[in-house]
Formats: C-alpha cells, structure tokens, sequence
C-alpha cells in the first residue's frame, strides 16, 4: 500500500521524466543502445517483436526508453506509442546504404505524425565500428535533415558496441527537454 | 525511389507464397546454422533460411555479411525472392561447410556463424572458389544515388562541433560486398564478375521450386531425423525454453501452417490500416496503450497476496542489483548466462508473476472497464473469433499472439516474456506511462487503491 503512495506521489511530484521511443529500421541497433544506455554493456540481441522498455536515469532525468521492433510489418504500429512522447531517438545503421533510403522515408513520415510534434529529434547514425558506415554528415545528407522544420533534432555518429556517441546524444537530450520543458 | 513502396500488396502476396513454399521444402525445414526446427527469417544475400537466434548473430555480423529479414514480418523485394529461390540452405551450406567435418560441434553457435561466414573458415579450398553469397549480394543490391555531401550544417541549434568532415562512401565494404554499384570503379569490377554467374543461376533458380512439396514419408523421416539432431543440440543452458521447442519440434507442420494463417490475417488487416488509417487502428491503438498501462499495474496494487508482492520487489530489487540479469531474460541466445540466476527466473520471476496475472485478470477486467471502452490488443480487435475475450491479461497469458507482431510460433513464447519481465521489472515505468495525464492517473491511482482496500477490507471480513 505504502509503495502505491509513493508511485503516486512521485508520478505526481517525482523527478523530471521524459518518455523516449527509440525507432528505426529493422536492425538499426535500437534494442543494443537501449542496453548499452541502460547497464552499460552490449547484450547480444535477437530481432525485437514488440518492444523493450528500460528506464533510463541520466542528467536528473528519468527517461522512459520505449525500443520499438522495426520489421516493416510492426511498423505501422509504432504509432500506438506515439502519444505523450517527449523526445525520439531515430537510429539508423550508417553500413546499410542500401537501405538509407528506406530509413529516410520512415524517419518523415514519422515527422509528419501530429501526435509527434512537440518531441524533439535525435538520430544515431550508429554502427560506425563497422566497415563502410557513413559518418553523420552523409546520414545528414541521405535523411534530408536540413527539410526538418520547426523541430530540434540533433545527429551524433554512435558505435553502440563501442559504446561511442550514446551519452552524448543523451547529453544534448536531456539539455534540450531540460530546455524546452522550463 | 522508394523500393518498399514498389512492392504492392499483390505482389507482396506473391513473395509470400514463395517463401511459404520455400519453407516447407525439406531443406529450409530447419536452420542453416543450427539446424533448429522451422527457421523464419532469412539471410537475403546469402540466400538461407535461419532461426531467430542465429538471426540475432548474423544480424551482428554487419549488413556486409549478411542482411537478415524476416520471412513473415518484412517486405522483400523480387531480387531478394529471386536470390533465396535460387539458393537454398542446403546449396549454401554445400559451399559455406564444404570443409566442416562431419562431426562438428556447433555448441558455441555465434562462433560458428562468426567462423562459417566471417572467416570463410569452412569454404571449399582451390576449384570453384565463386562465392555463393557474391552471386546473391549482387542479385539482391539495386541502383541508388548514394549520398554525396559536402560541408553541411549537422544540426539546427546546438552545440556540437562537426568533427570529421571527409565524406566516406563506403571504400571497404561496397566494394567487398557489391552494394552500391556506382559507388566505385571497383565495385563495377565485382560485379562484371559476377553476373555471368548469375545467368548459370537462373536454370536452378526455376527447377526448384517445382521439387514436389510433399512426400509423406520422406518428410517423416526427415522430421525425426531433425528431432534427434533436435536433441543432440539442445542447450542446457536455458531450461525453462525448453517445453516449447520440444512441443514445436515435434509439430511443425501445424504450427507453421497456424502461424502462416494468423499473419496472412495480421497482414491483410495491417495493410488495410495502413492505407486507409481506420479508426479500427487508432482505437486498436489507444487500447493498446490503456492496456498496457493497466496491465502492469494491478500487479502492484491489486489483490495479491502481501507475500507475493513482497517476493516480487525481493526479485525486482535484485535485478537492480544486478543489471546483467536483466538482457539474459530477453536475450535466450545469450550463452554467459550464469545458472543460478536462471534458476531464480525459472523458479521465482517466471511462475509468479503469471500465476498473480491469472488471479488479477479479473481486477485487470474491473480497471479497464472502468477505464472506458473495452480493451484488447489490436490484433485481437482483428480476430474476434480467437477466443472472444477481451480481458487483455488473459489474451497475452493464454493466446500469445496478442501483441502486436508477436507473430512467431517459438519466438513469441520468449518474447512475450521479455516484454512481459520488461514490464514487471519496472513497474515504476508504466506508472509515469499512462497515455492520460496526470490528474487522471491519480484519479486511476485513487480508484485502483479504492478496489485494493475493498478487498483487502472483504477477505478479512470473510
């Protein structure tokens, strides 16, 4: 009983919260960074059907970290979490050229979402361990950041195996909602 | 410009089919990797048919190695259909364990799949030395501009200093891998080499699928043959999964065919919101997430027993403890595992919270229809024949097909309860998680408490 008062009180009166759906396609990496932010470790990982959900405290701010599947049937429903979402995390895999076209279209459609358009924008252009993989200026590119309007987004290279990037997007993060939130 | 967008629905239809057929032929019946039973997904460029785990380690391995899809959840493009129709596990493995002695021990499968497609470890040595996975990689890439930048602004507002400003097109891998075409002269080389290759292909590539489907006893065979090996590979190290593997081992055809049947319904009905953006979905949706708000918390406040509770928060805070527990509950393939700590989960985390679930379905029940409307996952909005109850704890206990995409026969048993200890480990998440706002959270919160002292107040009554 006394552990529902203190959830209540602190839902109500608690620290800062931010609830955080990280997206991306299909192998992008999100359910690696979601542990990597979480415990610190990387955690061998099988294809995401549903999703994770971890919380994450960072910079007096407790996130919410929703990781989303990114199979492209499951995809249309990485709206049903759309609502009350503060900030999204977008990850792409910097290797998978191919597929960068893909992951743009997605990452606008999921701008144009109303439900959305209060949360700010970060991207990991993630995997950069790996052979091949675009540094953020040719995810910029390929994403067609410089379209996003009215929005703060932000882009940081990120190896989640490596454990690079990851805090200082979550840095610019947390400032950011710290910022926009008063 | 987008491919995804070029795969219409019929054709996609059409993929599926394939796949269907592809699966069911003896070959592709089990893992390239690791032989288990009723692999569904796939390496597109090396044209096999793996299982979720060894999808997880090929997924590991860089798309310059491997490009892991789903066979039932992702969208293929005909060049991916084509390459796996003209592949194969068994032509795979002929050239991947050319060199595997017969007897090897595939115990550590990440080492095996590292050693196998990372090392070429196993590849046939002088001869024919064309790689399969060259022929496919090239089949399955497709022209696109690829993003050429120059100095550009990173962000719109913040303080970060750009830091490398070369521009990188792929040097190592396109070539290596024959993605983008056009990228470099050497790539173009690649893939002068590689496409008379590829019209050798094309004879094999229409022949087989004509290979008859079915015959009884052949098949039979092959299924026991696949049971022993079955068990020759069981890993002890996760005991709790086992129950359901063996149940799927020993029934794949049915299993395969239900799970087909169930996502030809997820797609149709997935496509269907997808264009026209029903209100079926937004409300499918909004259930959705009232659901999981509130099945998560009656398992804290509700009628469980104090003792129950208490060894819930016990387990809880041990996880804290120990944070390297918490992936290995999601994460089967994970092989440090440590025993004792399975056997907590096997023993405490796994059973309990179920059993409280079942006792609290019907609280769950009270709250969400207090909560307005009723509520179930959207698939089950999709299939009200599946069981006709709309009572979410108990669609997820009992079906296990209620979240969306769950749609695995194997996997969704472990998936669900990773979402499911997701969910229990921190509570405290779907606390701050409910779609309303806050006030009604606290007026949720008040109206829950209200139900908790009813009971509490009627057991000590009675």
């Amino acid at each position: 009983m006394g552990i529902m008062f203190t959830r209540l009180f602190s839902s109500l009166f608690g620290n800062k919260e931010a609830r955080i759906l990280v997206l991306g396609l299909d192998n992008a990496g999100k359910t690696t960074i979601l542990y990597r932010l979480q415990m610190g470790e990387v955690v061998s990982t099988i294809p995401t059907i549903g999703f994770n959900v971890e919380t994450v405290q960072y910079n007096n701010i407790k996130f919410q970290v929703w990781d989303l599947g990114g199979q492209t049937s499951i995809r249309p429903y990485w709206r049903c979490y759309f609502p009350n979402t503060q900030a999204i995390i977008y990850v792409v895999d910097s290797s998978d050229t191919e597929r960068l076209v893909i992951a743009k279209d997605e990452f606008h459609a999921i701008l144009e979402e109303e439900e959305l358009r209060g949360a700010v924008v970060l991207i990991f252009a993630n995997k950069q361990d790996l052979p091949g993989a675009l540094d953020d200026a040719a995810v910029t590119e390929a994403l067609e950041l410089h379209k996003i309007k009215n929005r703060q987004w932000a882009i940081f290279k990120t190896s989640a195996i490596k454990g690079e990037g990851l805090f200082e997007g979550l840095d610019w993060l947390s400032n950011t909602l710290k910022s926009i939130g008063g | 410009m987008n491919e995804k967008a070029n795969v219409s629905k019929e054709l996609n239809a059409k993929h599926r089919k394939i796949l269907d057929g592809l699966l069911k032929l003896p070959e592709n019946r089990e893992c390239a990797d690791c032989k288990a039973k009723g692999p569904r997904w796939a390496s597109v460029n090396l044209g096999i048919f793996i299982c979720m785990q060894c999808s997880g380690i090929h997924r590991s391995l860089g798309v310059h190695i491997s490009k892991v899809r789903s066979a039932t959840l992702d969208t293929w493009l005909p060049e991916q259909v084509a390459v796996i129709q003209s592949m194969g596990n068994e032509k795979s493995n002929s050239y991947w364990e050319a060199e595997l002695p017969p007897n090897y021990d595939r115990v550590g499968i990440e080492n095996f799949i590292r050693a196998k497609y990372e090392e070429k470890r196993w590849i046939p040595r002088g001869g024919n030395t064309k790689s399969p996975s060259r022929v496919s990689e090239e089949k399955a890439s497709f022209h696109r501009p690829l993003p050429s930048s120059s100095g550009h602004r990173y962000t719109n507002n913040i303080n970060r200093v750009p830091d490398v400003r070369n521009i990188a097109h792929p040097p190592n891998a396109s070539n290596d891998i024959a993605a983008p075409k056009h990228s470099s002269p050497a790539t173009v080389k690649v893939v002068q080499q590689v496409t008379p290759s590829l019209k050798i292909q094309e004879p094999v590539q229409n022949s087989e699928p004509t290979v008859p489907k079915s015959e009884p006893a052949k098949q039979e065979a092959i299924t026991t043959a696949v049971i022993q090996h079955k068990k020759q590979n069981s890993e002890p190290a996760v005991p709790k999964y086992e129950p359901p593997k063996q149940e799927a081992s020993t029934t794949p055809q049915r299993k395969v065919d239900y799970a087909t049947d169930l996502f030809n319904l997820l797609c149709t009905d997935d496509s269907r919101e997808n264009d026209s953006k029903t209100s079926n979905d937004e409300k499918s949706c909004a259930n959705l997430q009232s659901t999981n708000a509130s099945t998560a918390e009656p398992i804290n406040s509700s009628k469980a027993t104090e003792s129950k509770v208490q060894t819930r928060y016990r387990i809880e805070d041990l996880f804290m403890g120990s944070p390297s527990v918490i992936p290995s509950v999601s994460e089967k393939s994970q092989k440090d595992v440590k025993n004792d700590v399975m056997n907590l989960f096997g023993k405490s985390e796994m059973v309990s919270p179920f059993s409280i679930d079942q006792q609290q379905s019907f609280l769950a029940a009270a709250s969400v229809n207090s909560n307005g409307g009723s509520q179930s996952f959207p698939i089950n909005v999709h299939q009200p024949g599946s069981n006709g109850i709309h009572v979410p704890i108990q669609s997820w206990g009992v079906v296990g097909h209620q979240v969306p995409g769950m749609m695995m026969p194997i996997a969704d048993q472990q998936k669900y309860v990773q979402m499911r200890n997701s969910q229990l480990l921190y509570p405290a998440g779907n606390f701050v998680n409910l779609p309303t706002s806050r006030y009604t959270d606290a007026a949720f919160f008040i109206f829950l408490f209200l139900i908790c002292m009813h009971l509490v107040y009627h057991n000590h009554s009675v």
